[in-house]
């Protein structure tokens, strides 16, 4: 039987053999038997041939090209490398990597990578900004200046004529100019993308000088600026809706009440399964569009689940998360807006739950620019598959809302946590001579959820001390790349504490009589609403501090500038020591008057007093968002259980380098500076860092004084 | 292979038939269109189509490298050397599909010819009648006999290196119908067209089954002997928008633009 099979098989393959040559050489007695056998062999040669020879036109232009640039860079007078110290610099950014915890693991030897860095080279805690958050850390970092030069103080910045909150990095606006035909809407120009971090980058400074970084994912560099180099924006960069992060939660029976960041819809029940609709971006092409949408088919009645969406069927199996899989949304006359989304199905009882990621931009078809140049973004994605582009990748709010359990939270981060390696090594092999700075921010994303599980027992016990030897695992990989020539600095912009009890300052200005709401009001409006601003010396909103409501400077402003230089050391003053009654414990450790800490143009922007709470507490989640409750101290019950927005001097970031590091209390504003002097570029004179690796002590005294 | 050979051809006839109130390029754009998306249809199921996706975009990639490091020239040419390897990986994954593809294309474009690639003899111009044999054609001629719309205008001539024998014919009224030999006392047809405007104009006729694959138009010879006979038709062009192009050329821009257009319809990476 298998001798006749294999005797067809044969004969099958030798007639199929004769024709196949029979094509390709007999075509001079049949002039029809070209080669031509179909599209797809066309299209194959045609655009390899295309590829190919584009791809020697480039790279001849670009050979061709260099003696010219090299002259150009002589006569307009940039140095190039000529006074580099080093070839390669790279900073790898671990946001939220604790010291205390560093040294505890350290010393358990658990984190054998750092301590050969440890040991070849130095570590150091790295002091922070006030306050201690990362997008004022990070543009620290990035320009060598206090906040009150760079323009960053929190994440939200309050609007001075509405009290309303902004987005204090970057503004995003429709285009200025539109033309309206019946109902539609036709932008004439582009959106309106403007970053609101002030002062002068060390790699835009590097640039100049002709002396090329790649800059992946470092907090508040959306929109990315224009440089010698290349950047991939991070921090702030909004999803598809145009809000920091808004995931969806398909559900058979309505299980939530309100969610933050995120939002519950029901599934609609068909034949084999549900139908939904993921909404999308504003219809902005047509007067009162509403929101675009996408249907989707959910067939739960195979294993696994198939999700239908876009014409195109995914397997959903249970309690994994799907590639990236993308959304295009069809606006008017033939225009698509492209996103991307990871799906989830898991089973309650009540039925299955599909949680869809927030809306990250397709980094293939950027609607907004997140990279510079604009295609770098495509060029990753090209190279080693669609990625994150939420500027907070990991989504804390579904773990905090219960749409997602810690299991999927965990996965998720380190799914994002994968791409950004990819990244990073694609950029060190590209590297031969320059800078390379990427941060990571799931060890700080993951210790915000996690960290009321460290030392606890039970399953999640060991999440954070995973964490540190992942990020371990990735020191050693770095050090791969790191020779003689090679400076490597591995650093966190802050560490981290738990966040047990939130404090309410609002509350607790109302009850010391420097604000009032209006009558009627219980101060559970969200942003400031119902405050009596005729009467409010004082408001709090956001996590870093007190703002006076000034007249001339706020709209409905009531105190004057003199009388706010002494309020301002009336709020530190009452603050610092602030006790926690229930627990009889200090919730405020010390309290600053904002000119007591930064000095530059942007003061006034700055928290009037800034606060440092004690290692336990944070400004309370209703604190945050500009109410007023009951309590000035309450418990912290979110799963977000660490923190870093206490007293800076509590939380200090850590420092490692395979060089000696010579500064005894190095800042994270010597970051800036120190990268200047290592590629020989003359350090501006306004930049307040000092270099680390020279042998002259920080003129920054350990803590601040008042 | 006849049987085969027979029903090809009546269904491409009945096809032109339905499009013969339409010039001939008509009629060709649809089959050209219809032959793109079939060979959409094989290709999205023999190829592998993740892959491929995966290896186009490490192509673009690549192309985009030497743009995000022109400041680099050994990197420009290190995603020279990728972009190379790259290539080489996409034609082999574009292999498998194309192998699927030769056999059915290949059949229909040599059936095709005769509908588009050979115009009818032209009236008052001769044309050679050519018959190969097995072995030298060492005793009398074959004999041919002509239908009276043609008259033969030279003797035959033997072509004793080839093993052939050609006759000079001069068509003097529109014909469709055979022209007959006798070889060995035996008779042998082979179809002739003369006239003008579009017909079926069919090739070389042969003897041997397996080359009738690239000869289908009429059923191979049985008589032993003779290897084949063809008459030396001139050739057709297909006039598109008042451009005189081959007809293959035509098939291969149509059915490569049906593909482009109809390729994300289809969820095909190409």
């Amino acid at each position: 039987m298998m001798t006749r099979r294999a005797g067809f098989i044969f004969m099958a393959a030798a007639c199929f053999a004769r024709l196949a040559c029979d094509l390709f050489f007999h075509y001079r007695s049949s002039p029809v038997a070209f080669a031509y056998i179909g599209p797809g062999a066309g299209f194959a040669f045609l655009g390899s041939f295309l590829a190919v020879i584009g791809g020697l036109a480039l790279g001849l232009i670009s050979v061709l090209t260099w003696p010219f640039r090299l002259i150009w860079r002589t006569l307009k007078g940039r140095q190039g490398y000529k006074n580099a110290k080093i070839r390669k610099l790279i900073f790898l950014g671990l946001d939220g990597l604790d010291p205390g915890l560093v040294e505890r693991f350290l010393g358990e030897g658990k984190l054998p990578n750092f301590n050969r860095l440890r040991e070849t080279g130095g570590f150091r805690r790295l002091r922070t900004t006030f306050p201690a958050l990362s997008p004022v850390a990070w543009s620290t970092f990035a320009t060598g200046v206090n906040p009150a030069r760079h323009n960053m103080f929190d994440f939200l910045n309050r609007n001075l004529r509405t009290y309303l909150p902004e987005l204090s990095s970057a503004r995003v606006r429709g285009p200025r100019r539109i033309l309206k035909l019946g109902k539609y809407r036709f932008p004439l120009s582009r959106p309106v993308v403007e970053i609101r971090r002030k002062s002068r980058t060390f790699w835009q400074i590097l640039g100049e000088h002709q002396i090329s970084s790649t800059v992946l994912r470092v907090p508040i560099t959306f929109p990315p600026e224009k440089f010698h180099g290349r950047m991939l924006s991070a921090m702030c960069t909004p999803d598809l809706l145009g809000t920091q992060g808004t995931f969806a939660l398909f559900t058979t029976v309505r299980t939530h009440g309100s969610m933050e960041s995120g939002n519950e819809y029901l599934l609609a029940p068909c034949s084999d399964g549900y139908t939904g609709k993921i909404p999308g971006p504003q219809n902005s092409m047509l007067e009162n569009g509403g929101d675009l949408a996408i249907a989707f088919r959910l067939n739960v009645s195979t294993h696994p689940a198939i999700l239908e969406i876009g014409g195109e069927r995914h397997p959903l199996p249970e309690g994994e998360y799907t590639p990236w899989i993308s959304l295009r949304f069809a606006a008017p006359l033939g225009v698509k807006v492209h996103g991307i989304a990871r799906f989830l199905l898991t089973r309650s009882e009540e039925g299955p739950r599909l949680y869809v990621t927030p809306i990250n931009i397709d980094p293939e078809h950027p609607a907004l620019p997140i990279s510079h140049p604009t295609f770098y973004a495509t060029y990753l994605a090209k190279l080693l598959g669609e990625y994150s582009t939420l500027g907070m990748a990991e989504d804390t709010w579904a773990l905090n809302e219960g749409a997602i359990d810690e299991a999927a939270f965990l996965d998720q981060a380190y799914l994002t946590y994968q791409e950004r390696e990819g990244m990073f090594f694609s950029a060190l092999d590209h590297t031969r001579r320059g800078v390379v700075a990427c941060v990571f921010d799931t060890t700080d994303r993951v210790q915000h959820m996690f960290f009321r599980h460290l030392d606890r027992g039970g399953p999640y016990a060991k999440t954070i001390e995973d964490l540190y030897r992942r990020a371990d695992e990735l020191v050693g990989k770095t050090l791969q790349y790191v020779d003689e020539n090679t400076v490597l600095f591995v650093l966190s912009d802050h560490g981290f504490a738990s966040f047990e009890r939130g404090v309410n300052l609002n509350t607790w200005l109302r009850d010391n009589g420097y604000l009032f709401l209006k009558e009627g009001a219980a101060g559970e409006g969200e942003y400031l609403r119902g405050i009596d601003w005729r009467l409010t010396k004082a408001y709090t909103f956001g996590l870093a501090g007190i703002y006076i409501n000034q007249k001339g400077r706020e709209s409905e402003g009531i105190v004057d500038r003199r009388e706010a230089a002494a309020l301002k050391r009336e709020l530190a003053a009452k603050l610092s020591g602030l006790r926690d009654p229930e627990r009889m414990r200090i919730g405020i450790r010390k309290a600053w008057p904002s000119d007591a800490l930064y000095s530059g143009p942007y003061l006034d922007a700055a928290p009037d007093v800034v606060i440092g709470y004690e290692n336990g507490y944070r400004a309370s989640w209703d604190a945050a968002v500009g109410k007023v409750s009951a309590e000035v101290f309450e418990d912290n019950r979110k799963a977000w259980s660490g923190d870093h927005c206490i007293d800076p001097h509590l939380v200090p970031g850590v420092l490692f380098s395979n060089r000696k590091i010579a500064a005894e209390n190095p800042g994270i504003e010597d970051m800036a500076p120190t990268a200047l002097e290592l590629f020989g570029v003359p350090i501006p004179p306004y930049m307040e860092g000092r270099p680390v690796l020279r042998p002259k002590p920080s003129p920054v005294p350990s803590e601040v004084t008042v | 292979m006849d049987l085969f050979h027979t029903v090809v051809n009546a269904v491409l006839r009945a096809f032109v038939a339905l499009f013969s109130w339409a010039p001939p390029s008509v009629g060709l754009t649809i089959i050209s269109a219809s032959a793109g998306m079939g060979m959409l249809w094989v290709f999205r199921r023999t190829s592998d189509q993740a892959r491929i996706r995966r290896v186009k975009k490490k192509v673009y990639a690549h192309l985009l490298e030497m743009r995000v490091y022109s400041d680099e020239p050994a990197l420009t040419w290190r995603a020279q050397r990728s972009l190379l390897k790259v290539n080489v990986q996409y034609l082999l994954l574009t292999l498998p599909p194309c192998l699927f593809l030769a056999v059915p294309v290949a059949v229909l474009l040599i059936h095709v010819e005769a509908f588009y690639g050979r115009a009818p003899l032209e009236l008052a111009r001769p044309a050679l009648v050519t018959a190969a044999f097995d072995s030298g054609p060492e005793g009398p001629a074959p004999e041919l006999t002509i239908p009276p719309q043609f008259d033969i205008s030279a003797p035959p001539v033997r072509v004793l290196s080839e093993h052939q024998v050609s006759w000079r014919v001069l068509p003097r009224a529109p014909f469709s119908g055979e022209l007959t030999f006798a070889i060995n006392g035996r008779k042998v047809t082979k179809r002739v067209v003369a006239g003008r405007g579009p017909a079926f104009v069919p090739g070389r006729r042969v003897r041997s089954v397996w080359a009738s694959f690239w000869y289908p138009d009429e059923p191979h010879i049985s008589a032993p002997g003779i290897e084949w006979i063809e008459v030396s038709y001139p050739g057709a062009v297909i006039s598109v928008f008042g451009w005189q192009i081959p007809w293959l050329a035509w098939f291969v821009i149509v059915s490569m633009l049906s593909a482009l257009l109809l390729k994300k319809r289809f969820g095909v990476t190409l």
